[in-house]
């Protein structure tokens, strides 16, 4: 799976540029067209990631960035990356639809992801693939995604920290838990 | 994972095959502010529309220039994951970005290390203490990671649960100070060896007895209680002796006092203030260090020192401090301060004795500047030995100092594992917000609020509740109360302690709403004022 390119770090000027962007679109939701320039490609690829056709990513990716637009008044900036909000409200969407259309939530990961999961567990076994992936199956949504964005995605902790708004230590130790959950799945 | 589908190596989309799904004017053309779409509806400008402008028209004053649009929230609508999302940890801070810091500190794992917090909380990790995950030794350069929550604000944003479930009775935590503490190499988690522990000399908020220790499961947020004792040694300081009252100064300006900065590191020297009038003024005068001066070292802390001397500074209001032993001596740059207690007392001091002054000197000062709190932590290092002995300063003017010391407590205790512990009573039933207040909720300007979940802290005491709001407010018998909720656009509602004193003859309880920072000071400046 391609890595996702990581902006979570702005520097202080990028963020104060981005400050800016968002007080212009609150004002006036046509300047809205800059973060949505900036964001698309990132927003659509994390939701492409989790669900089954490029038609399902568009449509939510679009619910998405009108979610956002509606309820711009009420964001406040904090000195983070605008992206860390719309990866909270893309989250979101994914699990709506899932949940209330009954769409199928769907795990995409490459032959490589596999592979350094079963480095990090140590497994050598040469069907090591299927055995990550049938302990990866067994795995709840909230284990699977810490998976998916840390193993598929390569995100950082902080970034991952800030989808899932908890703090970047907890998103470290529950990361490690859930692989050592694989383990013991594959090795009882 | 139930509805899933697993799919290996499935094709990319490249960017350009992705873009062509991408259509602003679209999306733009289907978004609909909140605040927009029910401005134009045709039910708005018929049933009352001039009242209800100038309703929003108040709020918007109300509320510090802010700009609130939504005339009522979207339940519909929320940013935090639904309940299907939210199993992650029971640690949800409801602010990430106000979430109480972590101090970090780099330990060699094959050697003893002795750590001093900012808060002056002193713990040691012996040698090979850390292991990997799966419990191997390491060795090399490990981070420790390490947060105290003393307060109820900072429980608050934090989002560590405070409720304790014995045989199925849910109890509200009374705290004496609460640590977080975890491990890191490389950023995989440690954890800490079997047999080994953790000896901590922790910087408590109390010296009330009754406390028990605590640990946290994060995942669950089951609190359990610890087989162990916890030592408590009160080192209080002696009192300064023969305090008087501050002389009537109408003839001079008055001092501004300036509020403690609990981020930076302060001394409390208990001196006989005689020979500087200008220390004496305030009742709870501690100094802070001027780090702007020179870089401090918190090792200052723990070294016995012999003797002191405080002289005038080269810098405008700051004072020298030199402290002295047999083999070394030190030279500290220092201003007065008052502490965050007396904060209060002494603005009203202040505005007293500038009224005064300005009937006398006729002059048209400027009024005083509202305090402005950018601290983001609540803890404070102060310090916590003892020097006794006679003073003298450079400038001739003789000081007799009582003490030089910090009305600290320590506990002291072991920890067996890291993560979140904490020095708790469970709150017996009286002591729980058992008034309810009148079923509405309003703003200040008497607009209907919905309060779904709310926290009541009691100002007596250390503890916070997170209640769900079922039929009204919650709030104690005894003491002064404070209850505040989030609003979905992150704004902070709160019912100031005056609100309790009278609610028996309120037909509401009114709810002042802050932008969430300026929430969060008020909330401190609550706290502080108990």
């Amino acid at each position: 799976m391609n890595p996702q390119t990581s902006e979570h770090h702005f520097s202080a000027k990028q963020l104060s540029s981005e400050e800016g962007d968002i007080k212009r679109a609150k004002k006036d939701l046509k300047h809205f067209n800059v973060l949505y320039d900036r964001y698309y490609v990132r927003i659509f690829q994390y939701i492409y990631q989790r669900v089954q056709t490029e038609s399902q990513a568009a449509d939510i990716t679009s619910d998405t960035f009108i979610k956002a637009m509606e309820n711009l008044q009420s964001y406040k900036f904090m000195g983070v990356p605008f992206a860390s909000w719309l990866f909270r409200i893309a989250r979101n969407e994914v699990y709506l639809q899932h949940k209330k259309n009954s769409k199928i939530r769907q795990v995409n990961f490459s032959t490589d992801d596999i592979s350094h999961i079963a480095e990090e567990i140590e497994e050598v076994t040469k069907n090591r693939t299927m055995l990550v992936v049938d302990a990866i199956k067994d795995l709840n949504s909230e284990e699977t995604e810490l998976i998916e964005m840390k193993y598929f995605e390569k995100r950082s902790y902080a970034e991952i920290a800030s989808i899932l708004n908890i703090n970047e230590n907890n998103a470290k130790v529950k990361t490690f838990r859930v692989v050592q959950k694989l383990k013991a799945i594959i090795n009882p | 994972m139930e509805n899933t589908s697993y799919k290996k190596d499935r094709p990319q989309l490249s960017e350009n095959e992705i873009l062509k799904n991408k259509d602003f004017n679209a999306a733009l053309k289907n978004a609909a502010p909140k605040g927009n779409a029910f401005l134009k509806s045709i039910k708005y400008w018929g049933t009352g529309g001039v009242a209800t402008i100038a309703i929003i028209a108040s709020i918007y004053l109300f509320n510090n220039k802010t700009n609130i649009q939504n005339d009522s929230p979207n339940e519909n609508f929320t940013y935090q994951p639904t309940d299907g999302l939210s199993q992650l940890t029971a640690i949800k801070p409801p602010f990430l970005e106000h979430d109480i810091a972590y101090e970090v500190f780099e330990i060699d794992c094959s050697k003893d290390a002795q750590i001093i917090t900012k808060s002056g909380t002193i713990f040691s990790v012996a040698k090979n203490s850390l292991t990997d995950i799966e419990g191997n030794p390491i060795t090399g350069i490990a981070e420790i990671h390490y947060r105290e929550l003393r307060d109820p604000v900072d429980f608050f944003l934090s989002g560590i649960p405070m409720e304790y479930d014995s045989a199925g009775t849910t109890y509200t935590f009374e705290s004496a100070g609460m640590l977080d503490i975890k491990a890191f190499q490389n950023e995989a988690p440690l954890l800490l060896a079997e047999n080994k522990t953790i000896d901590f000399e922790f910087n408590s908020t109390t010296s009330d007895d009754g406390f028990n220790f605590y640990s946290l499961n994060e995942e669950t947020g089951v609190w359990s209680m610890e087989d162990q004792c916890i030592n408590v040694e009160n080192e209080e300081a002696p009192q300064t002796q023969n305090k008087t009252t501050a002389p009537s100064i109408a003839t001079q300006q008055p001092i501004t006092p300036i509020k403690q900065n609990k981020v930076k590191y302060s001394l409390n020297l208990a001196v006989n203030k005689t020979d500087y009038p200008e220390l004496e003024k305030y009742e709870g005068t501690i100094f802070e260090i001027n780090e702007s001066a020179e870089k401090f070292n918190p090792v200052v802390y723990k070294i016995q020192w012999e003797n002191a001397v405080l002289s005038d500074s080269k810098i405008k209001d700051n004072y020298t401090l030199k402290l002295t032993r047999e083999d070394s001596s030190i030279y500290l740059t220092v201003y007065p301060v008052v502490k965050d207690a007396y904060y209060k007392k002494a603005i009203a001091q202040y505005h007293k004795e500038m009224v005064a002054y300005k009937k006398n000197s006729n002059n048209n000062h400027d009024d005083f500047d509202a305090y402005e709190d950018d601290s983001d932590l609540s803890v404070s290092a102060e310090i916590n030995n003892e020097i006794t002995g006679v003073f003298y300063s450079n400038s001739k003017r003789r000081v007799t100092l009582a003490s030089v010391g910090f009305g600290a407590v320590r506990r002291t205790f072991r920890l067996a594992s890291l993560g979140v512990a904490n020095c708790d009573m469970i709150q017996p039933p009286m002591r729980l917000p058992n008034l309810i207040a009148k079923k509405k909720t309003v703003d200040k300007n008497g607009k209907d609020l919905k309060v779904k979940n709310y926290y009541v802290a009691n100002l007596q005491r250390n503890a916070i509740q997170s209640l769900t709001n079922t039929g009204g407010i919650k709030y104690y018998r005894r003491g002064e109360s404070v209850a505040w909720f989030v609003g979905e656009d992150g704004f902070i509602s709160i019912a100031h302690p005056k609100q309790f004193e009278n609610i028996k003859n309120a037909d509401a309880l009114q709810f002042h709403i802050y932008p969430t920072r300026q929430g969060i000071d008020v909330l401190r400046d609550l706290m502080a004022s108990k």
